[in-house]
């Protein structure tokens, strides 16, 4: 298993593995790997699941994955993304936001839609709850913003092929 | 807030490295928050990425702080990226190209600024590898430029570095942050308020130096820069547009323009957004053909000089006065800046301003065409070159102007390389850059050895079915590089091939050349008798030629040839033709490397004080020359004679200090000098025993310029007879070089050759005017001198870009532009194209015959009459130029009048009065109000009994006296008025 799980970000035995951005007096640390178009991972580092580390592996395999030690969701979310993405120079990306951090995601699509160019959200839910397919429309966006719902507790190898699949699909 | 001039450089790199941070023009507003902030982070952190947009000011951020901690480090280099590029994936204004960067190409090229920049290469190494060897220990600031289109090569790369080399550090600018470990990405704040506005005022003055903030438009200017969300190149842009939009026009465009591109979002713009927007407004306020020319300077990589836009960038709806006069315009309006040199002028577009031109020049579809105009153009300047960078004087003038252009030429080679059907001038510009490359690669610090042979290996594996001749040469250039890295076997086997080629196809030189260097392969392969034959026929071939570089090198080959023999007599008579030529040629490669050879001669002899003097002349030649090739073989050569002087510590030292040399410019000790060095290496161990280990490693670590210094100052005698002269003046130049006259008492008139220069040709009066301006300043003129005497209005910037321009008019209207000399910082005409200036004939030979005149010399009144034929009317005579003509003119006029007025009078004294009147004409016709020459002309009608004429004088010289000046003729003209009347 790859270094992009659990302890990633915090292992005091060993150098630390993260790159560190600062935005006037903010300093987010994060972990980038693989190559490709950016995907953005927004979880808790607590965040569990069986469906992470190998979506992680999955991610980096094919793209850039960037997974940041975002604040709180409840903090000011999308300003802070704001300077996380300039600081780090992000293009348009795709975006994975679990848990508190969906709604937040969906302001930032809402907001700044040129940021992104799909969107994943992985809510708590029940393995019954597999997931639904959209796209979002705003005003200021000429097309729709393609957006994934899977629910996290859904059977993680099935929740991962279909990740995979959508992040996949050329955004353009 | 602060504004600072450009400070001068603490950053030193080691010698011959080219590693300077650039420089500005512009000073540096402000930041001193940032500046402190990143200081303390250059302290704490290894690597430091300075990202932000295109346009916020990173490069010149990350300057200013290399500079402010460059104390900390021994050592700060700067690499600059930008222009190293893929050429199929030229990074678009949006932002990075993903795809190339981890391709092992962009690794390479990356690898490669990094080591030419260091001056780092070994033999069989990986380059990250020897980049690392060369940092080792060093305690160093390793500035990465630009890298946001080769993120991923540089990524891996410094993390590898950076785990290598425990003292160095790195910080870079990027879009992209790298993203590795270690890393802090510092995202470069926009400029505050009143900062943004000192940067407004300030490019606002460069571009119309009479602009103040006042109270009526301090508000509008506060509304730019916030618009422009402190954006330093959006508000450069924008202040550029003073001189004909006020600040209050200025923020209600721009707020048009950037609206536009806001509508549907409800936040603020990013700022890559706002700049772009800044841009395409600026853009957009150009005429159409400033709009073309912009699109089309993105076809350079890096700067590029005037003749090369005019060159590639010409053609409907451009003609070759669009170019300079657009150029010009561009550069006010701040999209293009001038580079800070003295020599000729080159521009740069800033690289923002050039991916945005490329998109237009898509947009135009016309990037092919551009690109095949400028490959063609840098294949044209490369094939010029070519001949004179083994060929005689001036070798490193050209290697310079190549390195100017260094980005360009490698730019047109990939587009060559890239197409198949362009095989035929790939191989050519394998060919003609082979002399450039080679040289680079002999040059200290910036060996490139490896990349030469294989550019010589695709070459001539791209180029099976050329031209003999032309593969003959590439088979050549590919002996001799292997020759240099010890592969003498394939260097026999390449040269022999060659050999075979152009012995059908090439010309007598072609042959020589070939035949020397298969002479010296044979040399190191201990084939003695191959070795003679080979070189002599060459010698007998270039006996026959005109003297040339190479007549030089075929005998100092054939002397090395017969030193191995043990012919010292031959060795000896070689050795010194070779000196001869170089020195007759000043070739400083020729005249060094054959005196160190002839210091192996006496050496052998014994004749160790002689050796030594001719090494120490070599060394400083090497040295100054950058020379690495050469500085090998002195330094091999100063360790016998430090084992022959009983010092081994110095000698284990050399040791070092040599072997580190070889390894870093890819060059190993010759084979025949294997066995020298055994013994010599045998000696010093023993004599050292355990101490040999720490001098040799000592002398590996030590600067090389230490080690040439304390070799000059403690075993060489120093002999000028071998030195190549410094800052000759230029001698005379020979009947019919002497072509350049200029008339300019009277109408002006300038010819070179015997022919006027068409007025065409000049591109505008002002450039005619500069050369009245410089021969009439034999002595040389700053830029600045002549701004203020012919732009003094002109802000600093206009200056320099107007004084640039007028000069490139000028060394075209010329045809010779060599004939304007740069010597320090002033400018003037070389002395030896001089043929005739009027003006200093004239004031000359009137200052001579008025020596004789005042001598009483015979013909000192027929000289003078001669001397003032020259002034055929007043200086500049008609043309519309400078106040800086006035005092000249008042001068010769000056001049011309006393002089007449002094002929007069001797003429008068001998009462040779018809002439005597004739002078004194000619002064009232040039001053009718000049008293004393119209009362000599009294007398002389008077003597002449011509009182009549002498009456109307008077009467006409009264009224014009009273008109002009309401005064009354002198009583002594007066009373010879009288005299006249009384008939007395």
């Amino acid at each position: 298993m790859s270094d992009l799980h659990d302890s990633a970000f915090a292992s005091p035995l060993s150098p630390d593995p993260c790159a560190r951005v600062r935005v006037g007096d903010c300093t987010t640390r994060y972990l980038r790997r693989g190559v490709g178009r950016p995907v953005v991972v927004l979880r808790a580092t607590d965040c569990d699941g069986e469906l992470w580390p190998p979506l992680l592996d999955a991610i980096a395999a094919h793209h850039r994955l960037i997974l940041p030690e975002a604040p709180c969701a409840d903090a000011a979310f999308a300003s802070w993304f704001r300077g996380f993405a300039d600081g780090i120079g992000l293009p348009p990306a795709t975006m994975i936001a679990a848990d508190a951090y969906c709604v937040p995601a969906l302001e930032l699509a809402l907001l700044e839609p040129e940021r992104l160019d799909r969107l994943v959200l992985v809510p708590r839910g029940r393995a019954e709850e597999s997931g639904v397919a959209g796209s979002l429309s705003t005003a200021a966006r000429q097309q729709a913003l393609p957006i994934l719902v899977v629910r996290r507790g859904h059977p993680a190898s099935d929740a991962l092929a279909t990740v995979e699949r959508f992040i996949a699909e050329d955004p353009s | 807030m602060t504004a600072s001039a450009p400070p001068s450089s603490p950053i030193s790199p080691y010698p011959g490295a080219p590693a300077e941070p650039p420089v500005h023009l512009t000073p540096f507003i402000g930041r001193e928050r940032e500046l402190s902030e990143l200081s303390g982070l250059l302290g704490a952190t290894r690597l430091v990425t300075l990202t932000g947009a295109g346009g916020s000011g990173k490069t010149r951020l990350a300057r200013e702080a290399a500079v402010r901690t460059a104390p900390a480090f021994g050592r700060v280099v700067w690499v600059g990226l930008a222009a190293v590029a893929d050429p199929g994936f030229p990074p678009t204004f949006a932002g990075a190209c993903d795809a190339p960067c981890g391709a092992p190409g962009a690794r390479d090229a990356v690898a490669h600024e990094i080591t030419a920049a260091l001056g780092a290469v070994r033999g069989g190494d990986s380059l990250t590898e020897a980049i690392a060897a060369a940092i080792r220990d060093t305690s160093m600031l390793l500035v990465l430029d630009g890298v946001e289109h080769v993120v991923e090569a540089c990524a891996g790369m410094v993390e590898l570095l950076l785990r290598a080399c425990p003292r160095l550090s790195v910080l870079v600018t990027s879009r992209e942050a790298l993203g590795i470990p270690s890393e802090t990405a510092w995202l470069v704040p926009p400029l505050g308020g009143a900062e943004a506005e000192q940067l407004f005022l300030d490019r606002a003055r460069a571009a119309f130096p009479g602009f103040a903030i006042t109270t009526g438009n301090a508000a509008a200017v506060r509304e730019i820069c916030r618009r422009l969300d402190g954006l330093p190149l959006a508000i450069e842009l924008a202040a550029a547009r003073v001189r004909v939009l006020s600040p209050e026009q200025i923020a209600e465009r721009l707020g048009d323009a950037l609206r536009l591109l806001t509508t549907g979002s409800r936040t603020a713009l990013p700022r890559h957004r706002t700049l772009r927007g800044t841009i395409d407004w600026s853009y957009h306020l150009l005429g159409a053909r400033e709009q073309v020319l912009l699109a089309r300077l993105a076809v350079f990589s890096g700067s590029f000089s005037l003749e090369a836009a005019e060159r590639v960038c010409s053609g409907a709806p451009l003609d070759g006065e669009d170019i300079l006069d657009g150029i010009a315009v561009l550069a006010d309006k701040s999209l293009l800046v001038m580079e800070p040199t003295e020599a000729r002028a080159r521009y740069r577009l800033l690289e923002t301003i050039r991916q945005y031109g490329m998109e237009r020049l898509g947009e135009a579809a016309d990037v092919e065409r551009l690109r095949e105009r400028h490959g063609r153009y840098f294949l044209h300047v490369a094939e010029a070159a070519a001949p004179r960078l083994l060929a005689g004087a001036g070798d490193s003038e050209v290697m310079a102007r190549m390195e100017d252009e260094h980005e360009n030429l490698r730019a047109a080679e990939a587009w060559a390389a890239s197409d198949p059907a362009r095989g035929a001038e790939a191989l050519r510009f394998a060919d003609v850059l082979f002399w450039y490359r080679y040289g680079k690669g002999s040059w200290l610090g910036t060996g490139q050895f490896r990349e030469v042979r294989r550019a010589v290996a695709d070459a001539l594996a791209r180029g099976g079915a050329a031209d003999p001749l032309l593969r003959g040469r590439m088979l050549a250039a590919d002996g001799l590089n292997a020759f240099a890295q010890g592969d003498y076997e394939h260097a026999r086997a390449s040269l022999a091939e060659s050999l075979a080629l152009v012995r059908v196809h090439g010309d007598e030189g072609v042959v020589a050349f070939v035949l020397s260097k298969l002479g010296a392969v044979e040399i190191m392969r201990g084939e003695r008798t191959a070795a003679r034959e080979l070189l002599d026929e060459a010698f007998a071939i270039v006996r026959r030629l005109p003297a040339s570089v190479l007549h030089a090198y075929v005998c100092l080959w054939r002397g090395w040839a017969a030193h191995v023999r043990g012919d010292a007599v031959l060795a000896r008579a070689m050795l010194d033709e070779a000196i001869q030529h170089g020195r007759a040629m000043s070739h400083r490669g020729a005249l060094a490397h054959a005196s160190a050879l002839l210091a192996r001669v006496e050496y052998a002899e014994g004749h160790f004080g002689r050796a030594s003097a001719l090494l120490g002349d070599a060394l400083r030649t090497d040295l100054e020359a950058g020379d690495g090739w050469g500085l090998a073989l002195d330094l091999e050569g100063l360790v016998g004679l430090a084992v022959a002087r009983g010092a081994p510590a110095d000698a284990a030292r050399l040791m070092g200090a040599v072997d580190a040399l070889r390894e870093r410019i890819a060059v190993v000790l010759p084979a025949c000098d294997r066995a020298e060095r055994e013994r010599l290496l045998a000696i010093v161990r023993r004599e050292l025993g355990r101490e040999f280990d720490g001098a040799y490693r000592e002398g590996r670590s030590l600067p090389l310029h230490e080690i040439v210094r304390a070799a000059c100052d403690g075993a060489i005698e120093h002999t000028a007879e071998y030195r190549v002269p410094e800052h000759a003046e230029p001698a005379p130049a020979p009947a019919g070089r002497s072509t350049l006259r200029v008339r300019a008492l009277g109408p002006l008139e300038i010819s070179t050759g015997g022919e006027p220069i068409d007025a065409a040709a000049w591109g505008s009066a002002r450039s005619r005017e500069l050369l009245v301006y410089l021969v009439m300043h034999p002595e040389g003129r700053t830029k600045e001198q002549v701004g203020l005497d012919f732009w003094p209005e002109a802000s600093a910037a206009q200056l320099r870009n107007n004084f640039h321009v007028t000069l490139h008019r000028l060394r075209r209207a010329l045809r010779h532009p060599e004939w304007i000399l740069l010597s320090g910082d002033r400018y003037r005409v070389d002395p030896a194209v001089v043929g005739e200036v009027d003006v200093l004939a004239f004031e000359r030979e009137v200052a001579e015959a008025r020596r004789a005149l005042a001598r009483d010399e015979g013909d000192a009144p027929a000289a003078l009459e001669r001397a003032l034929t020259r002034f055929r009317g007043d200086f500049l005579d008609g043309e519309v130029v400078g106040d800086w003509h006035l005092e000249h003119r008042d001068r010769l006029q000056r001049t011309y009048v006393e002089a007449l007025t002094a002929l007069g009078a001797r003429l008068a004294e001998q009462e040779r009065w018809a002439k005597a009147a004739d002078a004194y004409r000619r002064v009232l016709a040039r001053d009718d109000l000049h008293e004393e020459a119209a009362r000599a002309l009294m007398r002389c009608h008077i003597r002449l009994g011509e009182r009549a004429q002498a009456l109307q004088l008077y009467q006409r010289f009264a009224e014009r006296l009273r008109a002009e000046l309401d005064a009354e003729p002198d009583g002594e003209t007066v009373e010879l008025y009288e005299r006249a009347q009384r008939g007395s």
